[in-house]
């Protein structure tokens, strides 16, 4: 969708230095960053910090795949794959990665096949260690000590390691079985009082699919709530969505990013729950402006590995985008039947000592334990008894206790979870006896 | 409790409070709750916490390193699932392993636990893995630095330091160097003479890249390493030792490490596979007191999530192939290689820039640091050196408070002998003609 053809240009974000803190405002483009521009021309390179490749010891590599075939990194290939390299990626990963948001999320603000990214909404893909590096360095580039971020009432409780030390605060907005709940996000705008919670906020950030704790997918309607509010109240989205493809149903609820006409979702992907969790790649999407400014900051502290994700890029290239998408589909229905072996054997041992929806994404079952006010020693129980759950309470910022347990059924056999889960029911029958 | 130390009959050098050096944001930061629940992992409890994907559905299964030699290491099913895997934040545990004996056997650092005890007292070495040196400078300066603070330096020395620092809001203090490293005396000329009130708070860092000298080419000598420690233990400061060219030193045997004169517990060492073994695998490893180390794990666990498993286990693979003795024999090789481009590079530059340039012949590395005769700046004669073909880095990007230099960076790593001659040759025209216009005004 052209730029110029944007609905509501008034709300459309065309500068943001206004969302930058402090130390982005400072970060500047790396020196070093700049020779490199002149590395691979016809110029005669003797200024960079280049080791020599003739002395690494890896010339290339086979890699075969659980489909029986083996894919190759090629001499030159490796070469390049073990040496320093641009901080934005691997641009032929880029380049296709970039295309899979075209095709996945039809995103407003990507510019037309073979039009190069201009404005500073237009939106580009670049590599990052992970969403916990991309989360990580959205928040240090945007709050300011005494910031608050927009979080659900349950939400990834390593957001919290994230904007503690930054000495931020976070502001729960309810959520329940349907995602974030937008009527309470609307209240906590309205009401905000800058004398006593300070700055208005300017972050929002949500897990929309499979939400981290809660199993729960953000509906459509309400995605669109939640964008309307955010243009109203001039936010920006961290859309962190590494369960997406581990939807249990398709066609695939569209995301944020398939909405955001004004260019402002930082949407952030990841490989770690489909293709390799240990090579630490994943990919965020965004305004060319903002990322531009991420990229500034990760040339002082996170070069690509450039090694992973040359192997990461063989498997994609292998794959395709119509391969990759069905073995999004494998990889949900592996899910599906996990969670419901994983609910009908806690409904076999927890009927009425514990509430659960069922997740429709995802990993987890977020379960609330009934009659407790804290699950803390209820856990500790369950490890004395030989299985390990996590406590709620890390994942609910606004809460002191929390009754609910966050359950992971991603490798525990049938056997496994009806032996944890009765051990659970024992120690919960315990409880309410005393 | 730790090793005691005896010397001129001082006990118990060892720092025991770290928590002075620490920036506010270093200071709040709590474990993660997830990350606490990873030692049950392997513990034979029925897990059902980490948000652990099932690595059944990776694709990958096995993989085949292909060598210079011919040779073919294969990373097996079992381990390609580690591999792929999330990993403990600070690192897998045999590569851990592997480089603390390396350490020990290199360096026989002070505060590094006899035998195989696991570190105990907050001045213990202990050693993480983390990607690349680059990392590790960053996460320990945002670990150390609040605004307004200061951080020792060399007076020209790697850019991305201060890349770090201003973003934080800390100040660059340059000190005086020569051919042997910083010069002592103008460091305790500098700290004897700090006034809080126009400088802020006394500097709680001293970053040094102490062999073969990113831009200069200098080893310190293990004087100069000894007499350093000294004033920091003096001034209480701590001490970066950022260490990517260790074993690319020219010359054996290897010049000592600050590591290896740390009794206090005041140095992290940053080390790098970047030059030996692959850049694009992000990998080195941080050595230093567990303390603070600690504090660089919760940072990690918030910003990184863990470690690269599958650089890790790739460059395992090459590290047990090797053994320490083959790690030790590879880096002189290494050395002997950059050595033989420094000697060429010299001549070279001796047929074409004599009288028009000077430069110590570098000890260590991959750069020569040279200063252009009778030019103020150097950057005018590079954009003219460009504009005949060949691009050399100017040295104003190396000082930390930016100044004007007739200073100039020349890499050797990829030139051939054929690019050497001509980027001088060209280097000497730029030069001629600056002389020359000059002279004519």
């Amino acid at each position: 969708m052209d730029a110029d053809k944007l609905p509501n240009g008034s709300l459309h974000i065309n500068d943001y230095e206004k969302y930058f803190n402090k130390t982005a405002r400072r970060l500047t483009s790396s020196m070093l960053g700049g020779a490199v521009n002149y590395f691979g021309s016809d110029l005669l390179y003797l200024a960079g910090g280049l080791p020599n490749s003739d002395m690494f010891l890896i010339t290339a590599a086979k890699i075969k795949l659980r489909d029986g075939r083996t894919v190759n990194i090629a001499d030159d290939e490796m070469e390049v794959a073990l040496q320093y390299n641009k901080s934005a990626g691997k641009p032929e990963m880029l380049k296709w990665l970039t295309e899979l948001m075209r095709r996945l999320h039809d995103p407003p603000t990507l510019p037309s096949h073979g039009v190069s990214p201009s404005a500073n909404s237009d939106m580009i893909t670049i590599s990052t260690y992970g969403c916990t590096e991309a989360i990580s360095k959205i928040i240090g580039l945007v709050l300011e000590e005494g910031d608050s971020l927009l979080v659900e009432e349950s939400t990834y409780s390593t957001v919290m390691n994230v904007i503690e030390p930054l000495g931020c605060k976070p502001v729960t907005v309810k959520n329940d079985a349907d995602g974030l709940i937008p009527s309470d996000l609307s209240n906590i705008l309205i009401s905000w009082n800058e004398a006593v919670s300070g700055p208005r906020p300017k972050l929002l950030y949500c897990v929309p699919v499979g939400g981290n704790p809660t199993g729960a997918n953000l509906t459509l309607k309400r995605k669109k709530e939640v964008y309307a509010l955010a243009r109203k109240y001039d936010l920006l989205i961290i859309e962190d969505d590494p369960y997406y493809m581990l939807q249990f149903t398709r066609p695939l609820i569209p995301s944020l990013l398939s909405l955001d006409v004004d260019g402002r979702v930082l949407r952030c992907d990841s490989f770690s729950k489909m293709l390799a969790a240990g090579a630490r790649i994943g990919y965020l999407s965004g305004p060319k402006q903002f990322l531009e400014k991420f990229i500034e900051w990760k040339d002082v502290n996170a070069f690509p590995n450039s090694l992973a994700e040359t192997i990461v890029w063989k498997v994609l290239q292998n794959m395709g985008h119509d391969g990759f998408i069905e073995h999004g589909c494998r990889v949900a229905n592996f899910y599906h039947k996990r969670s419901q072996h994983a609910s009908r054997i806690a409904e076999a041992y927890l009927k009425g000592l514990a509430e659960w929806s069922d997740p429709v994404a995802g990993m987890f079952l977020w379960m609330k334990l009934l009659g407790v006010e804290d699950s803390r020693p209820i856990c500790q129980k369950l490890i004395q008894k030989g299985a390990v759950v996590v406590q709620g309470h890390i994942f609910c910022p606004a809460s002191v206790n929390s009754p609910y347990i966050r359950v992971s059924y991603s490798y525990a056999s049938e056997e496994d979870l009806a032996k944890a889960f009765s051990w659970l029911a024992d120690i919960l029958k315990e409880q309410s006896k005393q | 409790m730790g090793d005691h130390n005896s010397v001129n009959g001082v006990t118990q050098l060892r720092i025991t409070n770290y928590d002075k050096y620490l920036s506010r944001p270093a200071l709040r930061r709590k474990p993660s709750a997830l990350r606490e629940l990873q030692r049950y992992v392997g513990s034979g409890l029925v897990l059902m916490a980490g948000g652990m994907p099932n690595g059944g559905l990776f694709p990958i299964v096995e993989a085949d390193l292909v060598l210079k030699d011919g040779r073919r290491l294969t990373i097996g099913p079992q381990e390609m699932k580690g591999a792929l895997q999330y990993g403990v934040t600070k690192g897998m545990t045999d590569i851990i392993d592997w480089l603390r004996v390396l350490q020990r056997q290199v360096h026989h650092p002070p505060t590094l636990p006899r035998d195989s005890t696991p570190p105990s007292a907050s001045s213990d070495m202990d050693l993480i893995m983390c990607n690349g040196c680059q990392e590790a400078i960053s996460k320990t300066l945002e670990a150390v630095l609040n605004e307004g603070d200061s951080i020792l330096l060399e007076e020209a020395t790697y850019p991305n330091v201060m890349s770090v620092g201003r973003p934080l809001g800390a100040k660059a203090v340059s000190v005086p160097c020569d051919s042997s490293g910083m010069i002592p005396s103008e460091l305790q000329k500098i700290l004897a003479t700090w006034d809080t009130d126009k400088c802020g708070p006394r500097p709680k860092i001293l970053y040094c890249v102490p062999t073969g000298g990113n831009p200069t080419g200098v080893n310190w000598s293990l004087d100069r390493k000894k007499t350093v420690y000294s004033i920091a233990r003096k001034y209480d400061f701590l001490i970066l030792e950022d260490d990517p060219y260790y074993y690319i030193q020219y010359s054996r045997p290897l010049t000592p490490s600050f590591l290896s004169l740390d009794e206090d517990g005041r140095v992290i060492r940053c080390d790098s596979f970047s030059k030996l073994i692959a850049a694009g695998a992000r990998l080195g490893f941080i050595s230093g007191p567990k303390y603070l180390l600690q504090k660089l794990v919760l940072h990690l666990d918030s910003s990184v999530a863990c470690t690269n498993n599958l650089s890790q286990t790739v460059i395992m693979k090459i590290l047990v192939d090797m053994g320490h003795d083959g790690f030790l024999r590879h880096g002189e090789k290494l050395a002997a290689f950059y050595k033989e481009r420094a000697d060429k590079m010299v001549a070279i530059a001796q047929t074409h820039l004599k009288g028009l340039a000077e430069w110590s012949p570098p000890a260590g590395g991959m750069f020569i640091w040279m200063k252009l005769l009778g030019v103020k700046s150097s950057q005018p004669v590079v954009q003219r050196v460009i504009e005949k073909g060949a691009v050399l880095m100017a040295g104003h990007h190396f000082l930390p408070e930016p100044r004007e230099t007739p200073y100039i960076r020349v890499s050797f790593s990829y030139a051939s002998e054929d690019d050497m001659n001509k980027a001088f040759t060209w280097l000497a025209e730029a030069l001629n003609e600056f002389h020359e216009a000059k002279g004519n005004n």
